[in-house]
């Protein structure tokens, strides 16, 4: 099992243990928090001493935020970086096919059904259903397509209604991340919004103060069974029981998240 | 000319429904032995219930030809991402709307395009907001997959809509334009639409029985319209009203966050984009969809509401434009357009 840390900037590699022979770096959820190439740079430094690999982490992009990844894939290029880039929308995929980097599904792309209010009703359903809650959208055809375009490896969350890989024999490892799952994710940022009170309508904010690096908002509801963590533009649940997750050894990779709860060293998104 | 695309649920809506003004139509099927045997929130349209789909593919072939013979498209909705169990039927669904005789599907799983695209001389292939088209490489990523219409997601600005779309002339785009704003971006989004209902009798009542739902139909549109509201505060994570804390290490900053504002079913459902009409054509959109297939909206209304603005084009400038949209607003509705409605708000 390879254990891999991921940061969204520099100073949480503080993070970083010897266990982790990768480092995942960047956001998949907001476009303030794609890297700087300079900072690109300086932890390239940090992995290549360490003889670490790298994932970049690659969100969904508009057409301004493609041209900051095309900088940074630029860079691994002219530093001759062997990295993954971890594909969460499919322009990024497009742009990326011109760079020498593998291709990794993201989590964004890869779909589950993670509301825990399924767990309320899991037992009461259908077997055949059941299994839809707890499987990945994957099908042939879809797998024919990954296959095609060379994406052998595909990231999933943990899920607490368990998690079934299938049996159909794909040629597929899979990531988990640990120990937080998102569950959805907005460009209305409701955290930018608390930050900017008066606020009474979410919008899109093109110019963000990063208060969401320092801090998090748990939000809880009587019909919620767990309770859920706003961070930034996404919301997240926390699944700490990874052992029943891990007992299928296409599971390969396990990355791990910092606490959100640390103050100034923990919050990743 | 910006054409309307109108969801329906019902063949007896669509005579009055093009009347109103749509140029297009789309709806799904959910049979009721599906249902039965698998449940509603298996749907493979993600409108897991009754009455936003069609009861049966019979009454699909007999929709589309009262629509063909009023030269109207009909589109049809699978725009869930499958699993390998659900492929199957997927497949058999494919094959049963194609000979109904449907025009295009709406999709979103790669797999399903793939699969699509054995019937290109038959149908087209448009892609719907779960596809999350935010970038002009994602419209041409689909394009090249067969793709022949791109429905944007809702969170994109106008400026960034007009950019997506200069990019590419051979393909169409269509944009969300009247109720159900999402909070979250629909592709990426994971949230249950119907586990709760499953524990609230209310719901239930209304929700998993093809005789129900015609009692539901006939209730006045105020009445059906509270019960959902009431229905997705309780049962869409997303409407709730969530208690907030926010926790900044070991300080805990209490009073501040009130998320009631955010995660409103009101400014969801009433959503409307209107105003941005004339933007939205000089950005070359040539299609603008009214979200909502289920029944307590009045989609003839709506319908007629977006006709009539769109006969303004040309017409009226800029801000005329949207204070006459405004009154046409208040003429339809009877109520005043706010601006937390705002599908494409000006000011970002």
């Amino acid at each position: 099992m390879e254990s891999c840390i991921l940061i969204t900037r520099l100073d949480l590699l503080n993070y970083w243990k010897k266990d982790y022979k990768r480092v995942y770096f960047g956001s998949e959820f907001c476009s303030h928090l794609i890297p700087e190439k300079e900072d690109l740079n300086m932890l390239l430094d940090f992995v290549q001493k360490r003889d670490l690999s790298l994932s970049l982490v690659s969100g969904y992009a508009t057409n301004r935020e493609i041209k900051k990844y095309e900088g940074l894939l630029e860079i691994l290029i002219k530093r001759k970086i062997n990295a993954e880039l971890i594909i969460n929308d499919w322009g990024v995929f497009e742009l990326s096919r011109n760079f020498a980097v593998i291709p990794v599904l993201g989590r964004l792309l890869t779909r589950q059904k993670k509301d825990p209010q399924i767990l309320k009703i899991f037992n009461k359903l259908p077997a055949i259903t059941k299994k839809r809650y707890q499987a990945i959208a994957l099908n042939e055809n879809f797998y024919e397509f990954l296959k095609e375009k060379g994406i052998k490896r595909i990231e999933i969350d943990n899920l607490f209604q368990g998690i079934d890989l299938g049996d159909m024999g794909y040629d597929l490892s899979f990531s988990l991340y640990t120990p937080y799952a998102y569950l959805t994710t907005t460009r209305l940022c409701p955290s930018n919004a608390i930050n900017n009170r008066p606020a009474k309508a979410l919008k899109i904010p093109f110019t963000c103060t990063k208060d969401c690096q320092d801090r998090h908002i748990v939000i809880r509801h009587v019909n919620m069974p767990y309770l859920l963590i706003l961070k930034g533009n996404t919301i997240f649940y926390r699944q700490d029981s990874i052992d029943e997750a891990c007992k299928d050894k296409r599971i390969d990779r396990l990355i791990f998240q910092p606490s959100f709860a640390e103050k100034g060293k923990g919050q990743c998104f | 000319m910006i054409k309307i695309v109108s969801p329906i649920t019902n063949i007896s809506e669509v005579d009055p429904l093009i009347d109103a003004g749509a140029s297009e139509l789309y709806c799904g099927v959910i049979t009721g032995q599906e249902n039965k045997s698998l449940t509603s929130i298996y749907c493979l349209n993600r409108r897991p219930s009754l009455f936003s789909n069609l009861p049966s593919f019979k009454e699909l072939e007999a929709l589309v030809k009262k629509a063909k013979m009023r030269k109207v498209k009909v589109s049809f909705t699978l725009n869930e991402f499958y699993t390998e169990d659900q492929f199957e039927n997927v497949k058999d669904q494919v094959k049963k709307a194609i000979d109904c005789g449907i025009d295009a599907f709406i999709a979103a799983d790669l797999g399903l395009i793939k699969e699509l695209q054995k019937y290109k001389d038959r149908v087209e292939i448009h892609v719907g907001v779960g596809a999350t088209t935010f970038n002009a490489d994602t419209a041409g990523f689909y394009q090249r997959m067969g793709v022949r219409r791109i429905i944007l997601p809702r969170q994109l600005t106008l400026d960034e809509i007009g950019e997506i779309c200069s990019k590419d002339e051979n393909l169409e785009f269509e944009c969300l334009i009247l109720n159900e704003r999402c909070h979250f971006i629909d592709g990426y989004c994971n949230f249950l639409h119907s586990a709760f209902s499953y524990q609230n009798p209310l719901l239930n009542l209304f929700k998993y029985d093809r005789f129900r739902s015609k009692i539901w139909q006939l209730l006045p549109a105020a009445i059906s319209k509270m019960i959902h509201v009431y229905g997705m505060k309780k049962e869409i994570a997303c409407c709730f009203n969530y208690k907030a804390e926010i926790n900044a290490g070991t300080a805990l900053l209490k009073n501040r966050p009130s998320l009631d504002n955010f995660f409103n079913a009101d400014t969801f459902l009433n959503a409307c984009g209107a105003c941005s009409l004339q933007a939205l054509d000089k950005a070359q959109i040539s299609f603008v969809k009214i979200v909502g297939r289920v029944s307590f909206k009045n989609k003839v209304k709506d319908v007629a509401f977006i006709a009539r603005c769109l006969k303004l084009l040309g017409k009226e400038n800029g801000a005329d434009f949207c204070h006459v949209v405004e009154d046409i607003y208040r003429q339809t509705y009877k109520t005043y357009c706010c601006k937390s409605y705002c599908y494409y708000p000006k000011e970002q």
